[in-house]
């Protein structure tokens, strides 16, 4: 009776451990941009299915203290204390076994990695964010934003998404 | 007179270690019990870290928060939940193996012997040989298992503190890439510190099998001698 128990138990804990690989969190990064050298760009990538929330902090620091951020929709602002934006991407679809990969200049996402932030450096922002440059890349199933910051600063990111 | 003594002091070992195959027995049934705890605590903190990381996500998470499982950011009060449940888990199964143990009869064959030569025959004579073999078979197979199950929750034991301990000074949010290698270092950890206890506690159950068969083989020729004496 206890074996048959034990077996059970071992039955849902094998049931219920997967869920945990639904959640996608990239380790937090800080990243330093430089006012000389071009844009820095914080690149969010994600597979459709992903139920993203990103949070970035930009602390301006150097002689000027302060920093241009330029959004995915063209909105800029200068900041010159700390500022926080938390992005939340809902999922567009659930979950579907067609995993799309990409790599790109700054994103690598794949079914083992939907969710994906890096830091780009010595860019220049135009390209990512000027009129004629979608920001979605031109794969079904995977979004690209990117958040342009020109300055000196220290950028933190902190992610996490879970596949539904 | 020595010789006496001799067959007293062998049945003496005989009875001890029937003892101590009696304990590893019983410490493996008990382990299947703290087993079933340990599984059964490990599903609910799953289900927790899973809510957990839903409500973060949903909701939001803490900034600069703790990462302490499975990558989820987490807050303090579900952290030490977490960690309380599972520590709590594991000191509750050693307790429950420890009260199995106390119930545990031995070494009540002791009075018998101080009677000398004839309490030793009639220890032997009342033994039942089958069942004692059977229990010493499944004895081995029982600390087998008893000494997966003790690697696993040592390495259980090992992973909490090492994620716990350098989670608190801060160290995960500098190097969080350092978790992964966890489990392994964990397990390569307890494996290295027990190697010593689990290699004498195997070579100490093979030395025991051998005393037994030949104790049985004692036996054996002493009913033949006591049966001779008679005819």
């Amino acid at each position: 009776m206890k074996f048959r128990l034990l077996l059970v138990l071992i039955l849902i804990l094998i049931l219920v451990a997967p869920t945990l690989a639904l959640f996608h969190a990239p380790p937090p990064s800080v990243y330093q941009t430089t006012a000389s050298g071009g844009s820095s760009v914080v690149v969010i990538a994600r597979e459709d299915y992903v139920y993203a929330r990103v949070v970035v902090t930009i602390q301006p620091d150097g002689l000027n203290q302060t920093a241009a951020i330029t959004f995915p929709n063209g909105t800029a602002v200068t900041i010159t204390n700390k500022w926080t934006e938390t992005i939340v991407l809902p999922n567009t679809i659930y979950f579907s076994p067609e995993n799309n990969g990409i790599d790109g200049p700054g994103y690598h996402v794949y079914g083992s990695q939907p969710l994906d932030v890096e830091f780009l450096s010595g860019q220049n922002a135009t390209n990512f964010l000027g009129p004629f440059q979608p920001s979605q890349v031109p794969v079904k199933g995977i979004d690209v934003y990117y958040i342009a910051i020109d300055g000196q600063a220290m950028v933190t990111t902190q992610v996490l998404g879970v596949s539904l | 007179m020595s010789d006496e003594k001799a067959v007293v002091e062998r049945v003496g070992e005989l009875m001890g270690t029937l003892d101590d195959v009696r304990r590893y027995r019983e410490v493996a049934y008990a382990m299947v019990d703290f087993l079933g705890i340990v599984i059964a605590l490990t599903i609910v903190v799953i289900l927790i870290a899973f809510f957990q990381g839903l409500y973060d996500v949903v909701a939001g998470f803490p900034l600069n928060g703790a990462i302490l499982l499975f990558g989820i950011p987490e807050s303090a009060s579900v952290s030490l939940l977490v960690v309380i449940i599972e520590l709590g888990g594991i000191l509750g199964g050693m307790l429950w193996v420890s009260r199995r143990l106390g119930r545990l009869k031995q070494g009540e064959w002791r009075k018998t012997l101080e009677e000398g030569v004839p309490g030793a025959v009639k220890l032997l004579s009342e033994m039942d040989w089958e069942e004692q073999l059977s229990i010493v078979d499944t004895a081995r197979v029982a600390y087998l298992f008893y000494a997966l199950v003790k690697t696993a929750l040592y390495s259980v034991l090992a992973y909490l503190l090492l994620l716990v301990v350098p989670g608190l000074l801060g160290l995960w949010f500098i190097a969080p890439s350092g978790q992964y290698f966890l489990v392994p270092f964990s397990v390569v950890l307890v494996l290295i510190v027990t190697k010593k206890s689990l290699q004498n506690g195997f070579a100490r159950l093979r030395s025991l099998n051998l005393l037994f068969w030949d104790l049985r083989g004692f036996y054996s020729d002493f009913k033949r001698a006591e049966f001779i004496n008679k005819a």
